[in-house]
């Protein structure tokens, strides 16, 4: 054996696109993807039939679509068209070298089709076989392949990773140590989860080693941990771009089959359209009779036996690029150089047609070269010592290297209401999870919408704009079914029917695959259900509490509250932050809330008291959500913005306290900001319930400044309560 | 008016649907219908629930509920914005079908990275917030000219207030998200959204999380490696490192 390693990694991945109504165009890619990748894959691994160290990824809905018996039979029926049409082809006296194509196509749709009813219809079943007979490795994918670093919480990702390692082990019997990330894209943080779900590997492109900080001893050459420990594999792009560029790769070869030429293109529609969609859309038969020719639109018939001569010679070329490539690095120790090859699966097959053979071919010639195969958990199992730590930042393997693909002008409209999704399940299982059975059944169906919503193929057929009809129907459709269910969830309009209708729109992942808890919150947990009950409270705007007060009113504030906090109410005292004081404290039935201003830095006092009460409205629409208000008491005018305007949206009285006014103050002032104030301190006394003013004010004389009504009133003592009958 | 809100909401019309047939504003509805239910909030339990003779003086008050079957169900029962019951995913268009809601009454900014030199950022302003501000300065808030601020506070504290750097621009109105570009790699952004005052300054309405943008060359031994390599051998208790997946509490200003 050689020094150094070869590993190879397929990544299966299709949109859960399973329909319950027949014709949908969508469902030919899993057709496809069968015939031309899947089933060929299998083969490959069934004629060599011993151990070649491949890892394949498989995507919870490729996973959940094969097993699928719709999905299933309609294949089959689908394969049974296919060989018609190919009988029909050999009846009409085509040339000499169509019709060899014909019988080549005729055996394979024939073989295809004993495969598949070998293994009962369902392939993975041929793939855990294989599996458990050791010849190939076998990891998955997140749940609907959601695009990590654009998720926003850390529950969004546990739920797509831990309900994928789930849906794979309900159909394989284990749990993989290493997952596919979608795209490839790592994003901070993303390790951390996958750690604690018990994931230890993944792949990543090249340019996140060569990135990273430190810059990793071994350069592409090794495995690197991430922060939180996940062993991160690098894609070499010399060696995969031999196979997947259509430059400097294989693929492009004269010899090899062309994609974009298909029969049902060159027949007319009289005797094709009994082949094609009943609505009269001509699509592709995957009869492709052609050659890639060359640079032309002129293309030859394809010869099978021209092809196969070509798999030898690019096979064996593959295996002698790969020992240069090793041996140039030899010298590297601890641990030796390992080349990691990570492919979408449908590359093979698919888009190159003759790829299965291909890789047939090379596992054979690395076995005469005595190059050796590896995958990444026994490659992790010998050489875990010798592998450093670095941070990675965020990448993907998508074109430009980073997020180009997954945002931009024709996708970003979805990502909002992906966001709201998150933070409504977060919450939406903090309150009612255990509520019922039923109950949670309904949060189950949410999170499943949401992930079929997550899905990055969406975004991603979005910026390719073929069939982005489709993808933004298909995500339309799942912000509508989320939102209809939330909607019932709220209304207690539940029903088991009504659940059975969700789940049968799209019958992905079972309940057991999806756990509620993976969108819990600790703090949350507490706040639901070990925080005592409160009555309802009184919400106070002050300027100041406690600490270094500077003037009267903050003697009042605390004087008043320590009242009514005696009486018995429940207070929550929002105040300005202040250095050396805590944000949040609490003194039996008073919260206190010391509120930063939304900027620190603000130089005129008109957008500090504006940033103070933005920040407090802000704060407020954060508690209400379980602290019931029945009134708002505000002191002074810095604090009469955000009172007002929350006492209208939450429909309480509002009690307004009035030491001083600008006008009192400041007798003969004048100026903008004098004449600010004095338009807000106005504003007040139309919607207060009462106003009271310090004890030294005239009301006479304030009515001759301000527009008063007779809810204005000196200032209680302290002891008496403010709120009389009202609240 | 509110007669008829009542009427239609009790026929089981949504307040966005009542706002449609009445040609009000939602806004509108929204608060005749809240004010109306806390006017007539202790009629609806008190009918609901058995009544308690001893109660007579403190009638006017809200009754604490008698102890609940779950405290999860606690809490579902005193969410307060949850008055029109029903999904901020649900909106309808003038059809009558579903469609995206095209803005939701809330308050946040969120950023995601497109490249090492471009992020996208989209954000929501509440109701309340944009009314405080109106009353705050007195001119309604689509007055308010609209800003955008990019702050470079690479190993700095955000909440400090201070910046490596800073950049503010106008946005033209109604804009709620915003390709950000050029930035640069390998710097830690906060984006904030807000207004512009009379007197110039950059009010600032939503942040962002800080955010890192990635790196586009090699690092050599860079400002990470040191951080990494201290959590790498358990010397601080927990990474100095962003986390851009961090969990979320829908309750976490509760204490």
């Amino acid at each position: 054996m050689k020094p150094g390693y070869f590993s190879l990694v397929l990544h299966a991945h299709l949109p859960y696109v399973r329909h319950e109504e027949e014709h949908r165009l969508e469902e030919r890619w899993v057709y496809e993807a069968i015939s031309e990748t899947y089933i060929p894959i299998l083969w490959q691994v069934d004629r060599l039939k011993r151990p070649l160290h491949w890892t394949v990824s498989i995507s919870p809905p490729v996973i959940e679509m094969l097993a699928d018996p719709l999905v299933q039979d309609r294949y089959v029926a689908h394969l049974d068209e296919m060989l018609e049409l190919i009988a029909l082809e050999l009846s009409e006296g085509r040339s000499e070298a169509e019709v060899g194509t014909l019988h080549f196509y005729e055996r394979r749709y024939q073989d295809l089709k004993n495969t598949f009813l070998h293994w009962n219809k369902n392939l993975n079943q041929a793939f855990r076989t294989y599996r458990e007979h050791g010849y190939i490795d076998m990891v998955t994918c997140t749940a609907t392949h959601g695009f990590n670093p654009h998720l926003f919480t850390d529950q969004a990702a546990r739920a797509e990773i831990r309900s994928g390692l789930n849906c794979f082990e309900r159909h394989y019997g284990f749990r993989p140590t290493g997952i596919w990330l979608p795209e490839c894209a790592y994003t901070p943080g993303v390790d951390r989860i996958l750690y604690e779900e018990g994931v230890r590997y993944t792949f990543v492109d090249e340019h996140a080693l060569l990135e990273a900080d430190p810059t990793p001893d071994k350069g592409i050459g090794a495995p690197v941990y991430s922060p939180n420990g996940v062993a991160l594999f690098p894609r070499d792009q010399i060696i995969s771009g031999k196979i997947w560029s259509s430059m400097i790769g294989y693929p492009g070869h004269p010899d090899y089959r062309e994609f974009y030429r298909d029969l049902a293109y060159d027949r007319d529609w009289e005797y094709i359209h009994s082949f094609m969609h009943p609505e009269g859309i001509r699509f592709d038969t995957g009869l492709k009779m052609h050659r890639i020719t060359g640079d032309t639109d002129e293309k030859d018939y394809y010869v099978r036996d021209w092809a196969e001569h070509q798999i030898h010679n690019h096979a064996t070329d593959f295996a002698q690029t790969l020992e240069a490539h090793l041996e140039a690095h030899a010298g590297q120790t601890f641990p030796p150089f390992l080349v990691t090859a990570p492919f979408d699966a449908e590359l093979f097959g698919h888009w190159w047609f003759e790829g299965p053979e291909f890789l047939g071919q090379v596992a054979e010639r690395l076995e005469e070269f005595g190059i050796e195969t590896i995958t990444p958990a026994m490659f992790l199992e010998r050489h875990f010592q010798d592998l450093q730590t670095v941070h990675v930042s965020m990448n993907t393997w998508g074109r430009k290297g980073y997020g180009d693909v997954w945002i931009n002008e024709r996708n970003e409209w979805m990502l909002r209401h992906l966001h709201m999704m998150e933070t409504q399940l977060v919450k939406d299982v903090a309150d009612y999870r255990g509520t019922s059975p039923l109950v949670d059944r309904a949060l189950k169906q949410l999170i499943r919408h949401y992930v079929l919503a997550v899905s990055s193929d969406w975004a991603f057929i979005l910026d390719g704009q073929t069939t982005a009809q489709y993808a933004a129907e298909r995500f339309r459709e799942h912000a509508r079914l989320f939102a209809e269910l939330e909607t019932a969830l709220y209304g207690d309009k539940l029903s088991d029917h009504l659940l059975d209708e969700h789940y049968r729109a799209y019958p992905f992942l079972q309940d057991e695959d999806v756990e509620i808890d993976t969108f819990l919150s600790p703090h949350d947990y507490y706040v639901t259900t070990e925080r005592e009950p409160e009555q309802a409270a009184i919400l106070v705007l002050a300027p100041e509490f406690t600490g270094n007060l500077v003037g009267e009113l903050g003697h009042r504030v605390v004087e008043e509250v320590d009242a009514r906090a005696a009486e018995g109410e429940t207070l929550y005292v929002l105040t300005p932050h202040k250095e050396g004081l805590p944000e949040y404290e609490r003194h039996g039935r008073v919260h206190v809330y010391r509120v930063r201003l939304t900027s620190p830095f603000l130089e005129h006092v008109m957008n500090q008291v504006a940033a103070q009460n933005v920040a407090y409205v802000k704060l407020v629409h954060e508690l209400v959500n379980v602290v019931r208000f029945k009134a708002i008491h505000h002191f002074d005018w810095m604090t009469i913005p955000a009172a007002r305007s929350l006492a209208k949206s939450l429909a309480v009285p509002l009690y307004s306290t009035m030491l001083s006014f600008e006008t009192t103050r400041n007798p003969h002032g004048h100026g903008g900001l004098f004449d600010a104030i004095h338009r807000i301190e106005n504003s007040v006394l139309a919607d207060a319930a009462t106003v009271f003013v310090g004890a030294d004010i005239s009301i006479d004389e304030l009515g001759s400044r301000y527009a008063i009504k007779d809810n204005v009133t000196p200032c209680l003592s302290p002891d008496a309560s403010p709120y009389g009958q009202n609240v | 008016m509110e007669e008829k809100i009542v009427s239609l909401k009790q026929q089981g019309l949504t307040l966005k649907q009542i706002a449609e047939q009445l040609d009000m504003p939602i806004g509108k509805v929204q608060y005749a219908w809240r004010k109306w239910r806390a006017q007539h909030g202790e009629v609806t339990t008190a009918a609901a629930a058995p009544k308690r003779k001893t109660e007579g003086k403190k009638s006017m008050k809200p009754k604490p509920k008698a102890t609940p079957a779950t405290s999860v169900k606690q809490v579902a029962s005193t969410l307060q914005h949850d008055a029109s019951k029903q999904s901020p995913l649900l909106d309808h268009a003038p059809d009558g079908f579903w469609k995206l809601p095209d803005r939701y009454d809330a308050d946040m900014m969120h950023a995601v990275v497109q490249s090492p030199n471009a992020v996208y950022v989209f954000w929501e302003v509440s109701d309340d917030v944009k009314e405080t501000l109106a009353m705050q300065f007195m001119r309604p808030w689509e007055d308010l000219p609209k800003a955008f601020r990019i702050l470079d506070v690479t190993l700095l504290d955000y909440t400090s207030g201070h910046a490596n750097r800073s950049y503010s621009f106008e946005l033209p109105e109604m804009t709620n998200s915003w390709f950000v570009r050029p930035l640069d790699p390998n710097t830690t952004y906060v984006f904030e959204f807000g207004i512009r005052t009379m007197e110039g300054e950059f009010l600032p309405i939503v942040a962002s999380m800080p955010l890192d943008t990635p790196r586009a060359e090699p690092a050599g031994v860079g400002r990470f490696a040191e951080p990494v390599r201290r959590w790498q051998y358990g010397e601080v208790e927990s990474p100095e490192l962003l986390d851009t997946l961090p969990k979320y509490a829908a309750y976490r200003f509760v204490r």
